[in-house]
C-alpha cells in the first residue's frame, strides 16, 4: 500500500501553546520527539491548502510510534496537525485517533522522520515532499464525485429495503408439486408489510436456515421459492411443524448492500490495495502502468494464440488487464492458466464472480495441479457441486483424491518402465560404442583440417605479398609503357614540326618582300577608303548648294517686304481718315497694340458724343416749337404758364430721346384729332413738354462744345497715326535684322561648300573602283594581317627550328632509357608470376582438405555422444533409483488409500494455510471474516464481469494489486434479483414508484463498466479470445456480426465442425447435416402470442405445440441412432429448451414434465438470461413474439445481447421456433430487423428453414 | 393407517387448487443384512508425516524438493512438516540427509502399529429401490404381506463396499490420540426382507394443470422424493391420458 522509503528526513518542529497543552493531556513529553536515534516511522497526510496558501500536513504516529511519545502502550494513533509557517513546521494541534480508523491509506505516505530541537528552517526537500502530495481530501472528493454515478445501482436495490423483520403466524403451508415452492396462507400483518414482502427471505420456525425468498404475494397468499438445500429438511419436517410461524427478513439483502456501500467508502478513503484503482476505474482512458518485461511463458494448458496472448498479457500487466471472451472461447482455460502461472510464481489469486454458480464453474474447471491449492470460501449451503470439493472441510479429501490419482499414474507408468529401462540402457550403450570410433576419426579429420587452415593462412599471406608485388610492377610497367608512348609521340611531333619549319626556311622568301607586299596592300586600302569618302562628299556638296539657293530665295522675299514697309511709311503721312489707317493696318498685318486700341476707342467716343449733341439739338428744336405752340394755345385759355412750368420742373423725370419723339408724335396725333382742346389736357401736355425739354437741356449741359470735340478728335487721330507708324518701323527693323542673319548664314554655307569642293579631289584615272568597296577593304585588311602574321612566323621559325632540334636530341635519349627499363620490369614480372602460380597450386591442394568440413559432423557426433552418455547416465540412475521410488510410492499409495479424515487433518490445515487460489463471490469478498483472513491478493481475477454491477465488481477489485477482468459485453448485463436491469426499470416506471433518478438508471443501462474499460484500455492490456470451440460453425455464423467491430473476428476453432459437432440424428425434419434451423410459424392469429390473464409475461401456445412435436421427434431420432449404433445406448442427448419469456419457459417445463416421455433426452429449460454461461448439445429457442400490432414490438428479443446469448448456447444443433416475418419484417427498428435478417439468411444458406404450413 | 392417510390428505389439499385423484398404499421391500466387521485401534497420525518418516527411514533425502517430487506433494507442505518434525525432535538433518531420531523411530512404529479389536456385528438395511444402505437401529414398523408390493420394486442384493463405507462413516471413533477404525467386513448375511408400507397420493393441481405424485414413506417418516420420481417418470403420461379419457367420457 505504501512504498517503503529509504530516505530519512530531518526537520525541526515548533509547538504552539494549544498543542503543548493537548500534548500534556495525552501524556506526551515534548522531549520525546527528540529522544533516541531511531527515526520515527510516520504516515503523512496533506491537508488542503489554507486560504492564505499555507501548506499544512497531518503526521500520524501509529500505535508503536505513539508509544515512544507517551511511554505507555497505545491502541490508537497520535496525530500532529501541522502547518508550515516562516519556514518552520509548526504543530498547531494534537489529537488522538481510535485504533480502527485507518492509518496508511493510499492518500498517505509513510516516511521516516527525525525531529531536531532547533530553530533551523525546515529542509526544502521535506517541504517539497509534502507539496508534491495530493491533499487526501482532493483524492477522496474525486472518488466521491465519480462513484456517485454508481449510486443508482444501490438505490434500485435499496428500494423499500429498510424493513424490520416481520413475524407472522400462518394457517396453512402447501408445497408445489415439485417441492420448489411453498405457499403460505393466513398470515397476518399490516398493509405496508404486505406490500414489502416481495424478495424478503423467509424463515419457518422449526426449520434451520432460510427456507427461501418471497416470490409473489397476491390475495394474501404468499408464494415462496425454496432454497434447494432446504428441500430435504422440508420433506422430512414440513408436515409436522408444531409452531406455525414465519419470519420475513431483509437482513441478507441489507447486509449485501451495506457491503457494497462499504466498498464505495473504502475507495474514497484510499483503502484499495492498488493505490491507483480509483484512477483506473474512473479516468476516461485508464492510465495503466506499462507491462513488465517477461520471459516467454511455458503453458500448462493447450492454448491458442489468443489465449496465450491473454495469459502473457495478464501476467505482464501491472495493474489491470481485460479479457473479452465470446461464448465458448475458453475463458476458464485462460483463468486456469493464469492461476497456475501465479501459483508457480508464489502469488495468491482471488477468483471472484457475481454468483456462486459462476465461481463454482470457474473453480471446477481449473486444472488439477499440485502447485494450485484451490479453496472455495462462502456459505457452504449456497455452494454448488463443482465448488463443494474446494470448501475447507473437503479440501483434504480433494487433495487426497488428486494426489492419489497422480501417484497411481506415476506408479503404474514406472512399473511398465522397469523392463523398458534395461532395454533402453542396452540400446544406448550399443549406440555409444558404435558412435565412438566415428567420433575419433572425425576428430582426426578436424585436426587435419585445422592444420590445413593454418598453412593456407601462411600461403595466403605470401600470395598476397606476391600479388602486391605483381600489382606494383604491373603499375610500373604500365607507366613505362605510357612514357614510351608519349615519348614516341613527342618525337614524331617534333619531326613533323622540324620538316615544316625547314620547308618554310627554305622557301626563298625574305623580309623585304614581306614589306613591299605590305605597302602595296596598305596603299590599296587607302585609295579604297578615299573612294568611299568621295561619294559622301559629292552628296554633301549637292545638299549645300540646295540649301544656299533656298536661303537666297528667302532673302529676295525679305527685300520685297522691307520695300513694302518703306512705302507704307510714306503712305501713312498722307492718310487723313481713320478708315484709311484701318485699311493700312490690315494690309500691313499690324497687330493692335494698347496704344492703337486706346486711340481708336477715344476716336469712337468722341464721334458718339458729337452725334448725341446733334440729336439733342434736333429734339430741342421740335420741343421748343411744340412748347411755343401749346403755350400759345394755353395762354389764350388764360392758363398761368409759369405755374405749369414750375410744377412740371418740380416733378422732374428721366426720358430717352426715343420717348420724347414718341411723346411728340402722340401729341401731334392728339392735337390733330381733337379740334377743341381741353386746356387741362393741354396743360398736362405742356407740363410733359416742359419736363422733357428740361431733361434735354440737362443732358445738353453735360456735353462739351463741338469745337472741343473736333479738337480732341484731331489729337486722337494723330496719336493713332503715330502708333501705327511706330509699329511699321518696328516691322521694318525686324525684317532688316532677318535679312542680315540670312546673309551671314549664306556666307557660312558658301564657305562650307568651297571646303567640300576642295576635299573632293578626284581619284587617279587608272584606279578601278570595285562594286562593294567595304568588302574590298575588309579583304585587303585580312590579307594585311595574315601577311603580318606570316612575317612574324617567318621570323620565329628560325629561332624555333634551333630549339626543336635540340629537343629532338634529348627526347631520343630519354626514349632509349625507357626502353631499357621496360625490359627490366618484364623480367621481374615473369618471376613473380611464376611464384604465384606455384603457390596457387599448393593452395588448391589445401582447399580440397578444407572443403571437407568435418566440424558439423564432428559436433553433431559429439552431441549425440554426449546425449547418449547422458541418457546412459540417467537410465542407470533411474534403474538404480526406481526400486526405491516404487517402494516409497507404493507405501504412499497404501497410506493415501487408507487415509480417513483424521489422517488428512494436518494436510487440510496445510492446504488451507497455503491455499493460493481462493474462490468467492464478489459480495462475499467483502465479508468481515474473509477480509480478516485474506486482506490482500496479488491478483484478483473476476469472471463474467459483464454480469456484475460496478459496485459488486469494486469489492474484489479493492483487494487486488492487479485486477484481471474476464467477460463479454456482447452478452447480457447484470440481473438485479430475478430481473434484468431493464425489466426492473420497466417495472419501476410502470409502478410509478417515484424514483427520481430514472434518467440516471437509463444511463447505467447504456454503459457497462467492463465495456468502457475494455474499449479504452491500450492494446497491451486487453485481448479478445477470438476462437470458439463450442458451436458448430454454422451456428457461430449467426453471432459473428455481434463481434465484427472488435479487433479480431470470431473464428471457429473446431478442426472439422461436421465431425466434431455431429448430432448423429436423422429424422423426417432434422437431417445429419442440419445444425442450424428455423421452424417458421406464420404471422397469423392462430400462431399469435398470448398474454397471461392478469400477468405481464407472454407465451405462445402454437410454439409450445410445435416444440412438443419436435422434442418427440428428437427423442425418437436419438432412439433410432442408438439402435443404429451411432450413439451409445446409455447416452442421453442434452437439450436446452429456452425462451425470451419466463411464462413460456414455465409452460414448456410443465409440458415436458407432464405430457412428454423423452427417455433419450436430458432436458433443461430456462430463460435466455438464465442460460447465459451454459451450453447444450441441442438448443430449442422459443421466440414467443408473434402479432400484427402496428408497433411491431418484439420486447426483450430486440436486445442484440440477449439474441447473442440465445444463439450461442448450442454445440450441435440450434432450432429456432417462431415467426420469421415477425422478427425480420414487422419488428419496429431497422437494426433489429437487420439483426434477425442475418440470422434468417444464415439459416436459409444452411438449408435450415422449415416453413410451417398453415392449419 | 387411516388416520395417517387422513392427516396427510388434508395437509396435501391445503391448497384448494390441488386435489387427490387416487390414494394407494403399498409396501417397499427392505433387505436386512447381518454384518460382522473388524475394527482396529491405531495412533492418530497424519499420513504425510507418516510417509515422511517412512521415506527418511528408507533412503537418504536432504532436500524437501526431492521428496515433494517423489510424493507429488507441494514442497511447502513437506518443508512445513519437516520443520515441525525437527522441532518436535522426530528427525534431524544428518550428513547424508534426514534421519529419524529414536523418538522418531518409536513414533513411526507406534503409528504403524495397529491393535486389532474384537469384531462386531450389526444389522444393515438395504433398500434396492433407493439403492441406499442404513444402519437398522430401530425396529421398523414392518407389515409384511398386508399391502401389495411396490410396483417398481427392484430385486438387487446388497454389496460389501457400500456397507463398509457406511460402517467406516458410522462406526469409527476417536479417543485420546487414538482412532478406532472399521478395517473390513468379515461377513454379511441376508437376514430377512421386511416390507415398509408407503402411502402414494396421485395428485392434480388444477390451476397449473399439473399431475404429480406424493409418496409418504412410513419407514423414514418423510415424503420420499426418490419414489415419487420413479412413479412420475413412468406413469405421469398415462395418468394424463386417463384423465383426458375421463373428460371425454
Amino acid at each position: 500500500m505504501v512504498q517503503a522509503q529509504a530516505i530519512t528526513y530531518k526537520t525541526s518542529i515548533r509547538i504552539t501553546k494549544t498543542a503543548s497543552e493537548k500534548m500534556r493531556g495525552f501524556g506526551i513529553s515534548e522531549r520525546s520527539f527528540f529522544n533516541g536515534t531511531k527515526p520515527f516511522k510516520l504516515f503523512m497526510e496533506r491537508y488542503p491548502t489554507g486560504a492564505d496558501g499555507s501548506l499544512s500536513v497531518a503526521l500520524f504516529f501509529g500505535p508503536d510510534e505513539a508509544e515512544r511519545l507517551t511511554g505507555k502502550e497505545e491502541e490508537g494513533s497520535i496525530v500532529l496537525h501541522c502547518v508550515f509557517r516562516n519556514h518552520q513546521l509548526l504543530v498547531t494541534n494534537v489529537t488522538h485517533r481510535k485504533a480502527f480508523q485507518s492509518v496508511g491509506t493510499n492518500w498517505q505516505r509513510e516516511e521516516s522522520v527525525t525531529f531536531i530541537d532547533s530553530r533551523d528552517p525546515v529542509p526544502v526537500a521535506f517541504i517539497n515532499l509534502i507539496n508534491r502530495m495530493t491533499p487526501a481530501k482532493e483524492r477522496s472528493d474525486y472518488v466521491k464525485k465519480r462513484i456517485s454515478s454508481w449510486e443508482g445501482y444501490l438505490k434500485i436495490q435499496e428500494q423499500g429495503m429498510d424493513i424490520p423483520d416481520i413475524k407472522s403466524a400462518y394457517s396453512t403451508l402447501a408445497f408445489s408439486h415439485d417441492f420448489s415452492r411453498i405457499t403460505l396462507t393466513g398470515c397476518r400483518m399490516n398493509d405496508s408489510e404486505w406490500k414489502n414482502l416481495r424478495n424478503l427471505s423467509v424463515r419457518l420456525t422449526g426449520i434451520d436456515g432460510d427456507v427461501g425468498t418471497v416470490m409473489k404475494v397476491s390475495k394474501k397468499i404468499i408464494e415462496v421459492e425454496l432454497n434447494t438445500y432446504i428441500i430435504k429438511q422440508l420433506r422430512e419436517k414440513g408436515h409436522s411443524l408444531t409452531k406455525k410461524e414465519a419470519v420475513f427478513s431483509n437482513f441478507a439483502a441489507l447486509s449485501q448492500i451495506r457491503r457494497l456501500r462499504q466498498g464505495f467508502t473504502n475507495l474514497e478513503k484510499g483503502l484499495a490495495v492498488n493505490p491507483q484503482l480509483d484512477r483506473l476505474l474512473f479516468e476516461e482512458k485508464p492510465k495503466v502502468a506499462p507491462l513488465k518485461q517477461m520471459e516467454k511463458l511455458t503453458f500448462h494448458n493447450r492454448l491458442n494464440e489468443f489465449q496465450q496472448q491473454a495469459v502473457s498479457g495478464a501476467m505482464a500487466a501491472e495493474d489491470l488487464y481485460a479479457i473479452q471472451g465470446p461464448p465458448g472461447t475458453g475463458k476458464t482455460t485462460v483463468i486456469s492458466e493464469i492461476c497456475l502461472q501465479n501459483a508457480k510464481k508464489g502469488l495468491r489469486t482471488l477468483v471472484a464472480s457475481h454468483s456462486n454458480l459462476a465461481v463454482d464453474n470457474a473453480l471446477g474447471r481449473l486444472l488439477s495441479n499440485k502447485d494450485i491449492r484451490i479453496l472455495r470460501v462462502g456459505r457452504t449451503e449456497s455452494i454448488e457441486e463443482d465448488g463443494k470439493k474446494f470448501i475447507e472441510e473437503n479440501v483434504g479429501q480433494y487433495w487426497k483424491d488428486s494426489t492419489l490419482k497422480e501417484i497411481t499414474a506415476q506408479y503404474e507408468t514406472r512399473s511398465r518402465r522397469q523392463a523398458k529401462i534395461a532395454k533402453e540402457l542396452e540400446a544406448t550403450e550399443r549406440a555409444y560404442a558404435e558412435l565412438q570410433p566415428v567420433y575419433e576419426s572425425l576428430k582426426k579429420a578436424v585436426a587435419e583440417r585445422k592444420d590445413a587452415l593454418e598453412q593456407k593462412k601462411a600461403i595466403e599471406l605470401l600470395l598476397n605479398k606476391e600479388r602486391h608485388k605483381l600489382e606494383a610492377f604491373n603499375l610500373q610497367k604500365e607507366q613505362s609503357l605510357r612514357e614510351q608512348r608519349d615519348s614516341k609521340q613527342k618525337l614524331e611531333a617534333l619531326e613533323a614540326a622540324i620538316t615544316k619549319d625547314e620547308a618554310i626556311v627554305d622557301s626563298g622568301k625574305d623580309l623585304d618582300c614581306f614589306r613591299e607586299e605590305q605597302q602595296k596592300i596598305e596603299k590599296d586600302i587607302h585609295q579604297l577608303e578615299h573612294a568611299l569618302e568621295l561619294k559622301q562628299l559629292e552628296k554633301q556638296i549637292a545638299d549645300k548648294q540646295q540649301e544656299i539657293s533656298v536661303i537666297a530665295d528667302k532673302r529676295n522675299q525679305l527685300a520685297g517686304l522691307i520695300d513694302a514697309k518703306k512705302d507704307a511709311l510714306e503712305e501713312i503721312e498722307g492718310i487723313k481718315k481713320v478708315d484709311g489707317l484701318m485699311q493700312l493696318m490690315a494690309e500691313q498685318k499690324i497687330e493692335e497694340t494698347t496704344a492703337i486700341t486706346y486711340s481708336t476707342g477715344k476716336l469712337d467716343m468722341i464721334r458718339d458724343k458729337m452725334a448725341e449733341q446733334k440729336n439733342l439739338e434736333k429734339a430741342n428744336a421740335s420741343l421748343t416749337a411744340a412748347i411755343a405752340y401749346v403755350e400759345k394755345l394755353l395762354a389764350s385759355a388764360g392758363v398761368a404758364l409759369d405755374k405749369v412750368k414750375e410744377t412740371a420742373l418740380a416733378q422732374g423725370g428721366s426720358f430717352s430721346l426715343a420717348e420724347i419723339e414718341d411723346f411728340m408724335e402722340k401729341l401731334r396725333v392728339f392735337m390733330k384729332s381733337s379740334p377743341s382742346i381741353d386746356p387741362a389736357a393741354l396743360g398736362k401736355a405742356l407740363a410733359g413738354l416742359y419736363k422733357r425739354q428740361n431733361e434735354l437741356w440737362r443732358r445738353g449741359a453735360e456735353l462739351k462744345s463741338p469745337e472741343v470735340y473736333i479738337e480732341d478728335s484731331k489729337r486722337a487721330f494723330q496719336e493713332l497715326k503715330r502708333a501705327i507708324t511706330a509699329e511699321l518701323v518696328k516691322q521694318q527693323q525686324h525684317y532688316g535684322a532677318l535679312n542680315e542673319k540670312w546673309l551671314i548664314e549664306l556666307e557660312k554655307m558658301q564657305q562650307e561648300l568651297s571646303n567640300l569642293e576642295r576635299q573632293a579631289t578626284p581619284l587617279p584615272a587608272d584606279f578601278d573602283i570595285p562594286a562593294d568597296i567595304n568588302e574590298a577593304i575588309r579583304l585587303h585588311k585580312a590579307e594585311l594581317s595574315k601577311l603580318k602574321k606570316d612575317k612574324a612566323a617567318f621570323e620565329q621559325v628560325g629561332e624555333r627550328l634551333e630549339t626543336q632540334l635540340k629537343e629532338q636530341l634529348a627526347e631520343k635519349d630519354a626514349h632509349s632509357s625507357i626502353q631499357k627499363r621496360l625490359g627490366e620490369i618484364e623480367a621481374v614480372l615473369e618471376q613473380v608470376q611464376e611464384r604465384l602460380s606455384s603457390k596457387k597450386k599448393e593452395m588448391a591442394k589445401l582447399d580440397s582438405i578444407i572443403a571437407a568440413d568435418p566440424e558439423a559432423e564432428y559436433e553433431k557426433t559429439a552431441k549425440q555422444l554426449a546425449s547418449l552418455s547422458f541418457d546412459r547416465e540417467s537410465l542407470t540412475q533411474e534403474q538404480k533409483s526406481l526400486p526405491l521410488m516404487q517402494t516409497i510410492q507404493k507405501k504412499w499409495l497404501e497410506l493415501l488409500e487408507g487415509a480417513n479424515d483424521h489422517d488428512l487433518d494436518e494436510i487440510r490445515k496445510l492446504y488451507i494455510k497455503h491455499a493460493n487460489v481462493i474462490g468467492t463471490t464478489c459480495v462475499a469478498s467483502a465479508r468481515k471474516d474473509f477480509i480478516d483472513n485474506y486482506p490482500v491478493f496479488d491478483v484478483v481475477i473476476i469472471d463474467e464481469v459483464s454480469k456484475a454491477t460496478p459496485p459488486e465488481l469494486l469489492l474484489p477489485m479493492l483487494k487486488g494489486k492487479k485486477v484481471i477482468l474476464v467477460g463479454d459485453h456482447h452478452q447480457l448485463p447484470p440481473l438485479l434479483g430475478n430481473d434484468t436491469l431493464e425489466e426492473t426499470l420497466e417495472e419501476m416506471i410502470k409502478e410509478n414508484s417515484g424514483f427520481e433518478e430514472k434518467r440516471e438508471l437509463e444511463k447505467l443501462l447504456e454503459e457497462s463498466l467492463f465495456e468502457r474499460l475494455y474499449k479504452n484500455l491500450p492494446e497491451t492490456n486487453k485481448t479478445m479470445l477470438a476462437i470458439q470451440y463450442r458451436m458448430h460453425e454454422d451456428i457461430m455464423e449467426t453471432i459473428a456480426p455481434f463481434y465484427k467491430f472488435d479487433n479480431d473476428q470470431l473464428q471457429c476453432g473446431l478442426e472439422d465442425s461436421d465431425r466434431d459437432r455431429d448430432h448423429f440424428l436423422e429424422s423426417p425434419g432434422v437431417k445429419r447435416g442440419n445444425h442450424l434451423m428455423w421452424i417458421d410459424l406464420p404471422n397469423e392469429p392462430a400462431y399469435f402470442e398470448e398474454r397471461m390473464s392478469g400477468g405481464k409475461s407472454l407465451f405462445n401456445p402454437a410454439e409450445l405445440q410445435e416444440i412438443s412435436r419436435l422434442l418427440v421427434e428428437l427423442n425418437d431420432a436419438v432412439g433410432e441412432a442408438k439402435t443404429a449404433g451411432r450413439i451409445d445406448a446409455d447416452e442421453l442427448k442434452t437439450v436446452g429448451v429456452i425462451s425470451f419469456y419466463g411464462e413460456q419457459v414455465k409452460r414448456l417445463q410443465r409440458m415436458i414434465d407432464q405430457e412428454l416421455r423423452l427417455p433419450h433426452l436430458t432436458i433443461r429449460t430456462g430463460t435466455v438470461d438464465r442460460f447465459q454461461g451454459s451450453e447444450m448439445e441441442i438448443i430449442l429457442l422459443s421466440m414467443v413474439r408473434n402479432n400484427q400490432n402496428n408497433h411491431g414490438d418484439i420486447g426483450f428479443a430486440k436486445d442484440y445481447r440477449r439474441l447473442n446469448v440465445a444463439l450461442s448456447r448450442a454445440k450441435q444443433l440450434l432450432v429456432m421456433i417462431g415467426s420469421s416475418e415477425m422478427f425480420t419484417k414487422r419488428a419496429k427498428k431497422e437494426e433489429t430487423k437487420r439483426m434477425y435478417q442475418h440470422v434468417l439468411a444464415t439459416v436459409e444458406k444452411k438449408n435450415g428453414l422449415k416453413v410451417l404450413q398453415k392449419g | 393407517m387411516e388416520k395417517l392417510i387422513g392427516k396427510l390428505s388434508s395437509d396435501l389439499t391445503q391448497n384448494q387448487d390441488v386435489s387427490i385423484r387416487q390414494t394407494l398404499v403399498w409396501q417397499l421391500p427392505i433387505i436386512l443384512y447381518e454384518v460382522s466387521f473388524d475394527r482396529v485401534k491405531r495412533l492418530k497420525m497424519d499420513i504425510l508425516m507418516k510417509m515422511l518418516l517412512f521415506a527418511f527411514q528408507q533412503s537418504e533425502i536432504r532436500r524437501a524438493a526431492v521428496l515433494a517430487d517423489m510424493l507429488s506433494v507441494e514442497e511447502l507442505f513437506v518443508s512445513d512438516l519437516i520443520d515441525k518434525m525437527q522441532r518436535t525432535g522426530l528427525v534431524l538433518l544428518g550428513k547424508k540427509g534426514y534421519v529419524l531420531t529414536p523418538k522418531g523411530h518409536n513414533y513411526l512404529d507406534k503409528g504403524i502399529f495397529e491393535e486389532a479389536l474384537d469384531g462386531e456385528q450389526t444389522v444393515i438395511s438395504y433398500s434396492a429401490a433407493h439403492d441406499t444402505y442404513s444402519l437398522n437401529e430401530t425396529e421398523s414398523p414392518a407389515n409384511d404381506g398386508e399391502f401389495p408390493l411396490y410396483r417398481f420394486a427392484v430385486e438387487n442384493d446388497g454389496e460389501e463396499a457400500p456397507m463398509l463405507e457406511l460402517l467406516t462413516n458410522e462406526r469409527s471413533s476417536t479417543e485420546e490420540g487414538f482412532q478406532i477404525l472399521v478395517s473390513g467386513i468379515e461377513d454379511f448375511e441376508e437376514l430377512e426382507t421386511v416390507f415398509i408400507p408407503c402411502i402414494e397420493f396421485q395428485m392434480y393441481d388444477r390451476k397449473q394443470d399439473v399431475l404429480f405424485a406424493r409418496v409418504w414413506n412410513i419407514g423414514t417418516g418423510a415424503w420420499d422424493e426418490k419414489l415419487e420420481q420413479q412413479i412420475e417418470e413412468r406413469e405421469l403420461v398415462e395418468w394424463r391420458e386417463a384423465m383426458k379419457a375421463e373428460v371425454v367420457e
